[in-house]
């Protein structure tokens, strides 16, 4: 049996919809992970195999488990669809909904989307998801590359549209922009290392199967 | 004297990781040898179609075509040696029914890989031509399995599938094989779930899709399902489930086999038994294998071919 299990999850708010989900699993970290500093906490032993959590921003996460440095971990869609991780997602946890939006400032969307052919700024944090949906609609997009705050750059006229997470909407309603496309759905979905998924291969089944059931028991509550 | 910048993707080796290299190098020689194979010296360069023959555009999106000036033709920097040792035997070496070859040499391919950045690779691997079924895959498993270890590394896995069982499964779908492989290699339920909305397939050939979607494709799920779906998908099942209960008993001690439907090859040629390697430690597959029987078609020399490779740099 391996000596260790590592499983990368993310800080902030996802982390709170994610423990009920490894309680379940009886994967419990032994220390409140919400308010440690420590960035890496030990859980349960399971089957000899001693089981530790790394708590890391959730946009490294994937990279965590492609390099083999977490076994498993929990990953927003929206950083997996932008990086492409050579990494499993056998499991779509339910938790930190939300979508990947094109939004504008009103008076722009509603004169309608960019023509074929046209040439447009777009700000955004996902400039491979931004490129190829411009792509697919044959509209020549400049991306601008941000790291937050993508809602201020139609406001100084640095770009016509940005391609930016949505949950509620009152971020864009605050700033004057309104929605134009959905491009993806997103949720968190647990990721495996396809290595861990071979040679952990007993101990990660079950842990999945313990994971899927409690996002089954959650959904029918 | 300005220093000239290094090439995207290429590195030099020198010293220790040079020694090192040709060190292990020369051990897997030796076990190759011992096996009975003989080296095969492939050129560094190739026609375009000989590259890509039975490969389709699966090799030609990763070579790297130039022209040559004395040959008034295109040419190719090879990005996988297997094609080449199926030309050579289809061939050069008409001779022997059976062929055991390997090789070992720097391969290139056009774009640098996702996650090393890397474009260079020192491929090595061994190919059992003219033996078809059980016998010939068992023995390349075998010096799969020896070559890990010869390399250091510990508890070695090999996960085998079979490709026909994806092709049997998928049967009758205007999807291309490249694409579901792409989706199966995900391993993800919704997005396999969101290919399948728009296939007119049986729910049962879906719902099997699912299962390998979500990791459930092992050999309890494969003996329960074998005959559920159709002919040619029962016709891989038994020939997989057989080969798996073969090696087992043969590499006992060895190395540790597990049937894994979803496994997918590295390049899409393979169109029998493909499998893959893992060990502790690493965190991604260390070689790819499997049976090409399609591909020596292709060269115009019908005959079974299986075999696997690795990139030896990234086993130092």
């Amino acid at each position: 049996m391996a000596d260790m299990l590592t499983i990368a999850l993310s800080k902030g708010r996802i982390l709170e919809q994610t423990l009920p989900l490894l309680a379940h699993a009886n994967l419990t970290p032994i220390e409140d992970v919400q308010t440690t500093r420590k960035l890496m906490v030990n859980g349960p032993v399971v089957d000899g195999t001693q089981v530790r959590f790394l708590i890391i921003r959730a946009a490294d996460v994937c990279t965590y488990v492609e390099q083999g440095a977490a076994d498993m971990g929990i990953s927003g869609r929206d950083l997996l669809l932008e990086h492409k991780p050579h990494v499993y997602e056998p499991l779509d946890l339910k938790i930190g909904c939300c979508r990947v939006c094109v939004c504008g400032p009103k008076a722009l969307v509603e004169q309608g989307k960019p023509k074929a052919g046209s040439r447009i700024c777009v700000a955004t944090k996902y400039d491979r998801l931004a490129e190829e949906y411009y792509l697919s609609q044959g509209i020549q997009a400049e991306i601008i590359h941000l790291y937050g705050g993508m809602e201020l750059a139609p406001l100084v006229g640095m770009a016509e549209r940005i391609v930016d997470i949505v949950e509620t909407g009152s971020t864009l309603r605050a700033n004057g922009l309104v929605e134009e496309t959905t491009l993806y759905d997103i949720s968190s979905r647990l990721i495996v290392n396809p290595a861990s998924a071979a040679t952990k291969r007993s101990l990660i089944k079950p842990i999945i199967e313990q994971l899927r059931e409690a996002v089954q028991r959650r959904e029918n509550a | 004297m300005s220093v000239l910048k290094p090439i995207l993707g290429l590195e030099d080796a020198f010293g220790e990781q040079a020694s090192h290299l040709r060190a292990l190098q020369f051990q897997l020689f030796e076990i190759y040898n011992k096996a009975g194979f003989s080296e095969v010296i492939p050129p560094l360069v190739e026609r375009p179609q000989s590259l890509v023959s039975g490969a389709g555009r699966f090799l030609s999106d990763q070579t790297l075509v130039f022209s040559d000036p004395a040959d008034a033709g295109q040419l190719a920097i090879r990005p996988d040696i297997t094609p080449q040792v199926a030309r050579i035997a289809a061939t050069r070496m008409q001779s022997s029914d059976a062929l055991k070859l390997y090789y070992s040499g720097q391969v290139m391919l056009a774009r640098p890989d996702a996650r090393s950045g890397s474009r260079q690779q020192w491929q090595t691997g061994v190919e059992y031509l003219g033996v078809s079924g059980e016998a010939g895959d068992v023995e390349v498993m075998h010096l799969a399995g020896l070559s890990m270890q010869a390399a250091g590394f510990s508890s070695p896995v090999l996960q085998v599938g079979h490709m026909g069982l994806i092709s049997a499964l998928t049967e009758g779908s205007e999807t291309t094989l490249e694409t579901w492989v792409k989706t199966l290699s995900r391993r993800s339920p919704e997005d396999m779930l969101n290919q399948l909305a728009n296939e007119d397939l049986p729910q049962v050939n879906k719902d099997a899709l699912m299962a390998l979607a979500a990791g459930q494709g092992d050999d309890v799920w494969l003996a329960e399902i074998a005959n559920q779906i159709n002919d040619d998908f029962a016709t891989a099942a038994q020939e997989l489930l057989q080969l798996v209960q073969t090696v087992e008993s043969r590499l006992v001690g060895e190395v540790t086999i597990q049937i894994e439907v979803a496994v997918v090859p590295r390049f899409l040629y393979h169109s029998g038994m493909v499998f893959s390697g893992f060990a502790d430690g690493s965190s991604r597959a260390l070689l790819h294998g499997g049976r090409y029987d399609e591909m020596m078609k292709a060269h115009g020399r019908a005959m079974p071919a299986t075999g696997f490779s690795f990139d030896l740099w990234a086993w130092l």
